[in-house]
């Protein structure tokens, strides 16, 4: 393969798999100013390794790279734990301030700012099969397939996710 | 559609990766890095070239021919 050639073998898997890696990296590590800087390390790797990945088909390429995903949340994991041990956690609002808003869009992104708040509050696994769901636009079968869990393991977490909102925000699930 | 489906749905619209961010990535990856030994070759390069051009011209050269 050719620059060129690899470029465009590349752009393809990126196309594909961007949107749920980083709905993944999002909702495991609730970073939203980190999260691309793991999706280009993961994109880095398929870089590396295109050769190999474009011989095997969509799925293994899926399940490729959400391994190598998973690995470097681990990484992430771990560096956070030596951090949190020197420095103090500092939390950044995710959602942009309402000031000087019209009234209803103001009331809607006061709303969104709880929801975003009450996702934060879930457990790690169900904010994660939420975030895939809703961000990277997956169905169950494909988180499944990303995440090596069974699809009704995820239908269950998508639905729990939905009840425990709906709680938090005093509305229907 | 729920109230909790349009506000996940407002939700997800703030947490997508931009389109700017996306091609930022894509460019970083693809995009060819230099060679470990450039800025040598570079500064090798232009020393020949400016050496080359204020080398003292050959007298003789310049003789009327015999």
């Amino acid at each position: 393969m050719n620059r060129d050639e690899r470029a465009g073998r590349f752009s393809s898997i990126y196309d594909e798999h961007r949107d749920a890696v980083h709905a993944y990296f999002l909702g495991r590590t609730s970073d939203r100013d980190g999260a691309p800087d793991l999706v280009q390390e993961t994109f880095l790797r398929v870089w590396r390794r295109l050769e190999e990945l474009v011989e095997v088909s969509a799925d293994r390429q899926r399940a490729w790279i959400f391994t190598v995903a998973r690995n470097l949340t681990i990484d992430v994991y771990r560096s956070r734990a030596t951090a949190a041990a020197a420095l103090p956690q500092v939390q950044t609002p995710s959602v942009a301030p309402i000031h000087e808003q019209p009234e209803p869009q103001a009331e809607l992104t006061e709303r969104v700012a709880e929801l975003d708040k009450a996702i934060s509050g879930l457990p790690e696994k169900l904010r994660t099969t939420l975030t895939m769901h809703a961000v990277g636009g997956m169905n169950s079968a494909e988180i499944a397939d990303a995440l090596q869990e069974p699809a009704g393991t995820i239908r269950y977490r998508l639905s729990q996710a939905r009840r425990q909102l709906a709680d938090a925000m005093g509305s229907q699930a | 559609m729920t109230e909790l489906d349009q506000l996940l749905a407002a939700w997800a619209s703030t947490q997508r990766l931009s389109m700017d961010v996306a091609e930022r990535i894509r460019t970083e990856i693809v995009t060819p890095e230099l060679p470990a030994n450039w800025w040598p070759d570079f500064a090798s390069r232009i020393t020949d070239t400016i050496v080359r051009s204020s080398r003292i011209p050959n007298v003789t050269q310049f003789l009327p021919a015999a």
